[in-house]
């Protein structure tokens, strides 16, 4: 009966097919337009579907598998082309079409000047059929080929400016990050076929309760070589190395990879496959911890950062973070909450710090800006929406989602005190990193007085309003959205009521905030609204210098510790280097090889009989 | 005296043939070397086939050695043209393509 | 003592399609004499030759048959595999006009050698006796010394016909001595024979049976190029003329790699014991060393051969299959290779001309500007060879994969996943060239209709079988 949800997969592919064979040949701002328009009539299929589905009854939305053909159907297995339509896919579909077009009708303009504006749709049109894909599948198989392609064209889209060096490396890590997860996702795919034979998600999910007892250790192993998957996609530790660089690409291709898709695919993927990780407690305690653990890494890492991209990108995996806690703990519906609320107002950040770089030329650092809110008032007030909303500033939409899964942690079932305190930690860091960033660029006076900032047209102003109303509003949705996905995950999960907790919760958000706007204003000398502001209790209370050494004490050496130690031990030492090394070590056999096959036919049959002689010696002794 | 003598005069023939094929740079002589390997074959078929009664040995040898002449024909001509564009037949120096 | 050959046994129609051929192969050599300089005539002629040893394969019906007292069998294997040999002679055929007439090939023998090498090919898929091996194997490999070397005053082709000739004719010393060891402790020459003899009484630990196998397995090793006696590929490949080394790199292969299965997984299933974990090891290290050998090369002919050689290494686990699970999967694997590497050598014989072959992959850069439709073929063939979906290659690595997974060989389908990956990376380069690099150098294509024509039938082939494999898979599997 959702047959026609095949549309939604079709039209982008058919976006990227157009556009990569006739993109040459039609003008540029048709192009674009057809782009858009492709992702666009993608999103009202899948609201289609949304109302069809919405019009059934709650146990009957589950496992309508659509197979538009059979693929591989002889002999001992059997392979369709199938889709599966339930809330939990129609909800993916609809953040990842939603803001995809969004994301694509922003890049009209931000990308107008590009000489190869075509290509560049095509391969955004290419991500978003991907992820679609991705999200789709019915069984690990198409899951996997969706994952490998959402890998390949985030490598097309992070170095799409390729006379850019560090675009290209950086396009090169991310693909080597993600082929490490697709092998994992591999082998616990192989691992399935075996134990189950077959690979559709509804024979798997029915008969894995019964083939299995908790904690089984096979059960522990696939689910761990899928979490490589998900933590490759997602950029967890130790996998994340490529998504601060992925920077490089153009900004809506930052947008896109950070809040509606590809990072994403490792929380839907943990959603998915429930039934297999809550046979598999261990695991669900693992991805918690790392959740957890990368919520705050990332937090020490953005605290410390100049450039404003990099500062949102390590949010980004923050807030990722905080996902994993929340499917990690078990309240999945939150972590997909969390990814709903996230992916808006992360789009609305990335999308307004593109606006600033495209106002600024170019420039990306936050110390060269100022004084932005005169020139751009519009990015201005989306900045801040979007900030609010990750800050988890009350009833703004990060703040349900947020407090849903700080509650939880402490709360549920799984939860307990250490999860609860590093995600409140989390919290404060976030307040403190994005305002950080909004006080350097917005408040002030501009550093860099030869620029001439200017505010984007209204083609880049109308996304970043409707992204700027989502976020604001969507927290609203918790209960419904609730409702809708209880299904999937077999029960809708219990909000809890803690006035303490959220408090304190809420408080540390603030605090960040506050914390951030007192540095701010100590180092700035020349700010006279807020010298005057604060001149009394500043001039009574504190010595400026006096604040500046506790703050540089208590704050700035640690955090810059802790960050230069994350990023030289761990990135840098740590799994680059693990990846380089590889990376040479394969280069070094390869010319061994080369070495070896030395041209000469002697040492030729030499090997052939040193192998002849090893293989005798081992059938005749062994 | 039995099949374990024929077996181990055909192996140390072999053995010869091999050791040849690797000492010898001259391709011509590598081939002979190749062609003694042949012939311990040829030894140990017909041998096994006087002892086991049956003639399939014997068939085989014939057609080895047929085969066998075939072969040196063609690998000959291919050591002539070599010879011809090169000058020199030393097995050594013949490795333009390596790598 | 019984007549040798029992007159029932002797069934003329059973080998109706090694009579054919033979029959065109040594016609066409007549018609040489008559041809005067332009050959194409011949190479038409030796394609209305396969085309009839094509149709002759399906004259017995009532499969299996066994004739010539059970040394020649007619099965669906071998039945299967006369078919993808016709197919890929009768590719190699088409892309070898132009490139004969390009690079001054002017010998007539070029496609009668081709017949013969096929008739050697038939020989060897339907043979269950050690001596028909042995000349199938020989048949085949001198007709291949002589097309390696075929062109007789160009230095690389020579070395690459000497060094195949004498690492060839090295192998096939341990190839007889095996088969001379294996008729000592069996008493016959017949696989029927031995595997019924295993199977009734006790020569399963016989030692000499075990070393005559070991020795065997080195012989086939060679003959399909698996580590380590793989080292010849390389050399020979990148030596031979273009459309030899597509040729050799299908049918041959394929051919032995049916002999392979015949003696290993059909005769010596019951003694796997000792030689299962030899060939497991084997198929690893091929994987590796093909794959990781592939990843430096800067010539593309050498890129290929190493890439042939990992592609082996994965068609190594159908012989661990040991069923018709794992035949079926072996002729699924070579009719989608067959398709993809003389798709992929077709293009590399356009992108060159007279006098340049241009096989450096430096030189591919910048096609895809100026070549969009060639560079998309290429590409196609690249994702095919790495086992993308949705195209062939895939599809005949999950049915292999697949194969060995019930078979319960997890590590190593694991580690051919990850060879996979690695393999990715080169098949990648040679994109990334294409489409990511500004042009080192002028493009002066030689595209013929006919060059064309076997693109197209490789694209759609490899494209077809892998959105449709279903009826190749069912034929195959029956």
């Amino acid at each position: 009966m959702f047959f026609y949800a095949w549309f939604i997969l079709i039209l982008p592919l058919l976006g990227f097919i157009g556009l990569s064979l006739l993109g040459d040949k039609i003008p540029k701002k048709q192009a674009g337009y057809a782009g858009c328009l492709t992702v666009g009539l993608s999103f009202l299929v899948t609201l289609t579907v949304l109302g069809q589905l919405l019009g059934l009854a709650p146990e009957k939305r589950l496992g309508h598998v659509e197979t538009l053909y059979q693929w591989v159907s002889s002999g001992s297995f059997k392979l369709d082309l199938a889709i599966l339509i339930d809330p939990l896919s129609v909800f993916m579909f609809l953040i990842v079409t939603g803001v995809g077009f969004l994301i694509h009708v922003y890049s009209l303009e931000y990308m107008k000047d590009d000489p190869e504006y075509s290509r560049f749709f095509a391969y955004l049109n290419l991500f978003i059929f991907s992820m679609l894909l991705l999200v789709a599948a019915a069984d690990f198989f198409f899951l996997i080929v969706g994952w490998a392609f959402v890998g390949l064209a985030s490598y097309l889209l992070i170095g799409f400016w390729k006379e850019k060096t560090s675009a290209v490396l950086a396009a090169r890590k991310a693909f080597v990050m993600n082929v490490i997860g697709d092998v994992g996702m591999v082998i616990a795919a192989l691992m399935i076929f075996q134990n189950f034979n077959s690979l559709s998600y509804m024979d798997v999910f029915s008969a894995a309760p019964d083939q299995f007892r908790t904690n089984d250790d096979t059960m522990l192993m696939i689910t761990l070589l899928l979490l490589v998957g998900a933590f490759a996609k997602s950029a967890q530790i130790p996998l994340h190395t490529w998504l601060p660089d992925a920077m490089e690409g153009p900004t809506p291709v930052s947008a896109l990879i950070h809040a509606a898709t590809m990072v994403t695919a490792g929380v839907y993927l943990v959603a998915r496959c429930h039934v297999l990780y809550e046979l598999a407690p261990y695991t669900m305690y693992f991805i918690a911890g790392i959740g957890a653990i990368t919520a705050i890494f990332a937090g020490t890492m953005g605290m410390v950062q100049y450039d404003i991209k990099r500062v949102i990108a390590y949010s980004t995996m923050s807030q990722l973070g905080y996902m994993f806690l929340a499917v990690g703990i078990g309240v999945f519906s939150f972590g997909m909450f969390h990814l709903m609320t996230h992916a808006f107002f992360k789009a609305l950040l990335f999308l307004s710090a593109g606006s600033v770089i495209h106002g600024m030329n170019g420039e990306q650092d936050i110390r060269k800006m100022g004084g932005l809110r005169f020139a751009m008032p519009l990015t201005h007030i989306t900045f801040l929406v979007g900030a609010v909303c990750l800050a988890g500033v009350p009833l703004t939409s990060g703040f349900f989602s947020k407090e849903a899964i700080i509650m939880s942690s402490w709360h549920a079932e799984m939860g307990n005190f250490v999860f609860w305190g590093m995600a409140v930690l989390a919290a404060g860091m976030t307040g403190f990193y994005i305002f950080r960033v909004y006080f350097y660029t917005f408040i002030g006076k501009s550093r860099s007085p030869e620029t001439h900032p200017h505010e984007s047209p209204f083609i880049m102003a109308a996304p970043l309003l409707i992204l700027a109303f989502l976020s604001l509003v969507m927290g609203f949705s918790a209960h419904w959205v609730d409702q809708f996905l209880g299904p999937v995950f077999g029960a809708t999960a219990h909000h809890y009521e803690d006035a303490t907790l959220e408090t304190i919760a809420v408080l540390a958000g603030l605090g960040g905030i506050l914390t951030a706007g007192v540095v701010y204003m100590t180092s700035q000398d020349k700010l006279e609204f807020a010298k005057q502001a604060l001149a009394p209790v500043y001039d009574l209370l504190f010595n400026k210098y006096y604040i500046d050494e506790i703050y540089d004490f208590l704050i700035v050496k640690p955090v810059r510790a802790i960050g230069a130690f994350f990023e030289q031990k761990v990135e840098k030492e740590g799994v680059d280097f693990v990846v380089d090394e590889v990376g040479l070590q394969v280069r070094e056999i390869s010319r061994g090889i080369s070495f070896w096959q030395s041209g000469n036919v002697r040492t030729y049959a030499l090997s052939m009989l040193v192998g002849m002689v090893t293989i005798l010696f081992f059938v005749v002794f062994l | 005296m039995g099949h374990q003598f024929v077996l181990i005069i055909s192996a140390t023939i072999f053995c010869i043939g091999t050791a040849g094929f690797l000492i010898r740079k001259n391709p011509l002589i590598m081939l002979m070397s190749v062609e003694l390997m042949l012939n311990s074959v040829n030894f140990l078929l017909v041998g096994y086939s006087s002892f086991l009664k049956t003639l399939d040995g014997q068939i085989f040898a014939l057609i080895i050695m047929t085969v066998a002449a075939a072969e040196v024909v063609v690998g000959l001509a291919i050591i002539l043209t070599i010879f011809r564009t090169r000058h020199e037949l030393n097995v050594d120096h013949i490795n333009v393509l390596k790598g | 003592m019984e007549p040798i050959l029992a007159p029932e046994s002797i069934d003329l129609v059973s080998i109706a399609p090694v009579l054919v051929l033979t029959v065109f192969a040594m016609g066409v050599m007549v018609l040489d004499l008559f041809a005067g300089k332009s050959k194409t005539l011949l190479a038409f002629v030796s394609i209305v030759g396969l085309l009839m040893t094509a149709i002759s394969a399906f004259a017995k019906v009532g499969l299996p048959v066994f004739s010539f007292n059970d040394s020649y069998t007619v099965d669906h294997l071998s039945v299967c595999f006369i078919l993808i040999f016709t197919l890929s002679s009768a590719l190699a055929i088409l892309i070898s006009i132009d490139y004969n007439d390009r690079e001054n090939i002017k010998a007539g023998e070029f496609y009668s050698l081709v017949l013969f090498c096929t008739v050697g090919m038939i020989v060897l898929a339907s043979s269950t006796d050690l001596i028909m091996i042995f000349l199938g194997i020989e048949i085949v490999s001198i007709c291949l010394y002589v097309l390696a070397g075929i062109r007789r005053n160009h230095l690389k082709s020579n070395e690459a016909a000497l060094k195949y000739f004498l690492l060839g004719a090295f192998a096939t010393g341990f190839l007889l001595y095996g088969m001379a060891l294996m008729y000592g402790a069996t008493g016959t020459t017949n696989l029927i024979s031995i595997a019924d003899l295993i199977k009734s009484d006790g020569v399963k630990s016989e030692p000499l049976l075990m070393i005559g196998a070991v020795l065997l397995l080195i012989g086939f090793g060679f003959k399909v190029a698996s580590v380590p006696f793989h080292m010849w590929a390389p050399d020979v490949y990148q030596g031979a003329p273009s459309p030899v080394t597509a040729f050799m790199a299908v049918g041959p292969k394929a051919a032995a790699l049916v002999a392979f299965f015949r003696v290993f997984a059909e005769t010596l299933p019951e003694i796997s014991f000792f030689w299962e974990t030899l060939l497991v090891t084997i198929s690893i290290l091929t994987m590796f060393i093909g794959n990781l050998g592939a990843i430096m090369q800067t010539n593309i002919k050498r890129l290929l051969a190493y890439s042939s050689v990992s592609h082996v290494g994965y068609i190594l686990m159908a012989v661990l299959v040991k069923n018709t699970l794992g035949s079926a999967s072996l002729i699924f694997y070579m009719v989608t290779y067959a398709f993809m590497i003389f798709g992929v050598f077709a293009i590399i014989i356009m992108l060159g001309r007279k006098g340049d072959e241009n096989l450096e992959i430096e030189g591919y850069s910048g096609l895809g500007f100026k070549h969009p439709v060639i560079a998309l073929c290429m590409t196609v063939f690249m994702l095919s060879l790495g086992g993308l979906p949705p195209l062939a290659g895939f599809v005949a690595k999950f049915y292999i994969f697949n194969a060995a997974l019930q078979e319960g060989f997890l590590m190593l389908v694991i580690i051919a996943v990850l060879n996979s990956a690695i393999s990715l990376y080169y098949y990648l380069k040679v994109i990334v060239y294409m489409y990511m690099k500004e042009p080192v150098r002028e493009f002066q294509l030689s595209i013929t209709p006919i060059t064309l024509f076997v693109v197209a039938l490789a694209i759609i082939g490899t494209i077809q079988l892998g959105i449709f494999p279903d009826p190749i898979l069912s034929l195959a599997q029956q």
